[in-house]
């Protein structure tokens, strides 16, 4: 019997410029989370991170590709305190869309794919190493800020 | 400054206005009981009369140490070369591409079984039931940090859509725990 998913879980519409923005008690009721992001950035073309349950250690882990109008490029980050998933140029409409993998589950690392379009179209894989369920999810910008009118939202699917 | 989003609310309480209608639903999850050469997703046809296209979402793990692995897709069990498949791959400093006759995989799909490593695939069949149409996927695949990809196959073939295999490329198995969910999306 299907079961109706992609369940919206928050919407937030920024009112003002912010660094950081956090999900707080998710519920453990499905398997993957979607967040989808969109909007631009005060000032210094940022990259946008994910991190979880508050977790500050160097616990994370991703391989990024990226092409723009010179060059493509590929690379990889082990051991670092965020995961990247795109980048938010200042002045451009970004839309970043991460998947987050077997976010409850509790027998496996957690990996998150996204991707993001505007300046550059990037594509990601991270593993945050932790088995722990994620029950809180920030998001933020390494400089400036994510733009007034940036919308997130965030959606649970059951498997 | 932060923000934070609390008291997020509960599926029953979730959904947009009274016109909206629900388009992307579970149809079933296997997750592998035991270590397997291959794993079917079978009986898809039984969904056509209600959904459009297909979506797959894959956690894997296969016996082998070295990296990540390639998974080989056939639909319909048809495992001649009827098939291609475009890759864009990220791995270390190495970005890739390829085009592959006569098979179709997506790159990293499968992680290695060393303990730690994770992997997952988000894999789209459009026009999944379509009698007029050869048969497309597209995918974003990687192991968690070690390994990104994006890919697209074709099926030379218009039949609708009545199962999806998948074999790893370099390991001999799947391994037990190893998640396949499906989803029907409306059209």
């Amino acid at each position: 019997m299907p079961t109706q998913t992609y369940i919206p879980l928050a919407n937030i519409t920024l009112s003002s410029a912010v660094g950081n923005v956090t999900f707080s008690s998710i519920p453990a009721t499905y398997r993957d989370l979607v967040l989808v992001m969109n909007g631009t950035s005060s000032s210094g073309n940022p990259f946008a991170f994910l991190r979880f349950n508050g977790d500050s250690g160097s616990n994370y882990n991703y391989a990024f590709m990226y092409g723009d109008s010179a060059s493509a490029v590929s690379s990889t980050f082990s051991s670092q305190t965020t995961g990247f998933i795109g980048n938010i140029d200042t002045g451009l409409r970004n839309n970043v869309i991460a998947q987050i993998m077997d976010y409850s589950a509790t027998d496996r690392h957690k990996t998150t794919l996204a991707r993001s379009d505007a300046g550059l179209v990037i594509a990601t894989s991270g593993r945050w190493a932790n088995t722990s369920a994620v029950t809180s999810m920030s998001v933020n910008v390494n400089t400036g800020s994510f733009s007034a009118g940036f919308t997130f939202a965030l959606y649970g699917i059951v498997s | 400054m932060t923000l934070s989003a609390l008291g997020i609310f509960s599926a029953a309480g979730a959904g947009g206005g009274a016109a909206a209608v629900p388009a992307y639903d579970l149809l079933f999850t296997t997750t592998m009981p035991s270590d397997a050469s291959s794993l079917t997703l079978s009986s898809l046809n039984t969904y056509a009369a209600d959904y459009k296209h297909l979506q797959i979402r894959i956690s894997a793990k296969v016996n082998r140490t070295a990296g990540a692995d390639d998974l080989t897709v056939r639909f319909n069990g048809d495992s001649a070369a009827n098939y291609s498949t475009h890759v864009l791959m990220g791995y270390g400093s190495m970005l890739s591409y390829g085009y592959g006759g006569g098979s179709m995989f997506i790159p990293a799909a499968a992680a290695r079984s060393t303990s730690g490593w994770s992997t997952g695939v988000v894999m789209n069949v459009l026009d999944a039931y379509s009698t007029t149409k050869n048969k497309v996927f597209r995918a974003l695949s990687g192991e968690g940090g070690g390994a990104v990809g994006l890919s697209s196959g074709s099926w030379y073939n218009t039949a609708a859509m009545t199962s999806i295999q998948f074999l790893p490329v370099y390991a001999s198995s799947i391994l037990a725990g190893s998640r396949f969910s499906v989803y029907g999306i409306k059209g």
